[in-house]
């Protein structure tokens, strides 16, 4: 009976066993590190939608209304996405796991650096005109799968009816405003409660309005300017309530 | 040549391999065949399929020799093909639970120092390990194996496994605290035997 050593040995020289060659692991290697960048950007792509979907219809802006209202901004996030999200960092986990860098770490540490990262680049990616542009040619094109991503999320669970709207002020009175919604819908936003500090914005102006859906009706409770809100732009939107209170005293008087 | 290799590392020797001198794989095969023997033994616990297991692991290394880099531990490449080949032998047979994604690798651990007392309590450590070796989990009895009887490093483990160095310690003092449960029980039945 052969030994082991003999049995490989005369495998090797018959040529029944063979070395893969080496150009076949480098192309494994680069379609395995192409994967996980094209799983990465992906990533980056719909975290960056999610926060561009987000701060174009407003509810990015709802804990500027006050901090209790940070909940819908979180109900506003679209489910499928941010499942889809969730996916694509678990593909690139366990594509990355075969690497060094990330089996020597432990799981916990890794999923979070790469979702921190994945918010980071996301988030600057949401800042530039990128998602304007992909909107413009799904418009142009006729895509309307591309098209109806970019439409305006309806928030999950919402509970107290409290909602919100951003857009450019087309027609504005004492008593209303027409507002031009990213996804080309017009919305007139009625003064409801005659406690609602309400100053008629300048029309072009890009506003945000707490308020609530009545019928096909919106009703408004709190105004701001979303550029004042921007970037830690906080003290900017508080000037803005300053100036309405203002403007509203001016007016009782 | 062949005169020199007794002096050449593993490295050395693949990279010969890689280059054409296949009939050194014989070498490599004097070094491991009875190092894997003994590991794929005492961690899959079928003493019948050992030989299989054993040289599909060799046949493995040969063909997949040239993705190996040679600034790297041979030691460990290839234990890692024989704990992959032994992670397929034991889901195949169905009789253990083989699950190496669990808590202890997803929580950061205090990193946990390659003990000084391996030495004192190696061999006490042995005995016990020999004999409770079939009862402890796959997860501790491959760390305990690999630190224990083939003497690789918490480094080394952690390479070989795809884990975090710090899991290592973990599942190692883990396993230890199995075996000397095992070995108290075993005193408590001696006595009332």
């Amino acid at each position: 009976m052969k030994n082991l050593k003999s049995k490989i040995l005369e495998s090797v020289q018959k040529n029944n066993l063979r070395m893969i060659p080496k150009w076949k692991f480098v192309l494994y290697s680069l379609l395995g590190l192409v994967g996980m960048v094209f799983a990465f950007l992906l990533i980056v792509f719909v975290v960056s939608l999610i926060l561009f979907v987000l701060s174009r219809y407003g509810f990015m802006y709802m804990p500027f209304f006050g901090v209790m209202h940070i909940f819908q901004t979180f109900r506003a996030v679209p489910v499928l996405l941010f499942l889809a999200a969730v996916l694509l960092i678990v593909l690139v986990e366990v594509l990355s796991r075969q690497y060094e860098f990330s089996f020597k770490h432990p799981l916990l540490v890794t999923v979070l650096s790469s979702t921190t990262l994945a918010l980071v680049v996301g988030f600057v990616v949401s800042e530039t005109k990128m998602h304007e542009y992909v909107k413009m040619y799904a418009k142009n094109n006729h895509i309307g799968m591309m098209e109806q991503i970019y439409d305006r999320p309806e928030p999950f669970m919402r509970r107290d009816g409290i909602d919100v709207i951003r857009g450019e002020v087309l027609f504005s009175s004492p008593t209303s405003t027409m507002l031009k919604l990213f996804n080309d819908v017009e919305i007139i936003a009625y003064v409801s409660a005659t406690d609602t500090i309400y100053v008629p914005p300048k029309i072009g102006d890009d506003i945000v309005i707490l308020g609530t859906f009545v019928d096909d009706h919106f009703m408004i409770v709190r105004v701001r300017d979303a550029r004042s809100m921007h970037f830690g732009g906080h003290m900017g939107g508080r000037r803005m309530m300053n100036q309405n209170i203002e403007g509203f005293n001016t007016m009782m008087k | 040549m062949n005169t020199n290799l007794a002096t050449q590392n593993d490295e050395d020797i693949v990279r010969l391999i890689t280059e054409g001198d296949s009939d050194l794989f014989g070498e490599l095969i004097d070094r491991y065949e009875e190092k894997l023997t003994r590991y794929v033994r005492r961690f899959t616990q079928h003493p019948d399929d050992v030989d299989d297991i054993v040289q599909i692991v060799f046949i493995k290394a040969y063909t997949n020799l040239q993705s190996f880099d040679t600034s790297r531990s041979f030691n460990s490449w290839i234990y890692r093909i024989a704990h992959n080949e032994s992670v397929t032998h034991l889901k195949k047979k169905g009789g253990e639970k083989v699950s190496f994604i669990d808590f202890d690798i997803f929580l950061p651990h205090p990193f946990a120092k390659e003990t000084a007392d391996k030495g004192v309590l190696e061999n006490e450590i042995k005995t016990i390990l020999e004999q409770s070796l079939s009862k402890l989990s796959p997860k501790y009895r491959e760390v305990l194996v690999l630190y224990y009887y083939d003497d690789l490093s918490y480094q080394e483990i952690a390479d070989v496994l795809h884990i975090p160095t710090a899991t290592v310690g973990v599942r190692i003092k883990r396993g230890r605290e199995a075996l000397e449960k095992m070995k108290s029980l075993q005193i408590y039945v001696d006595k009332d035997e």
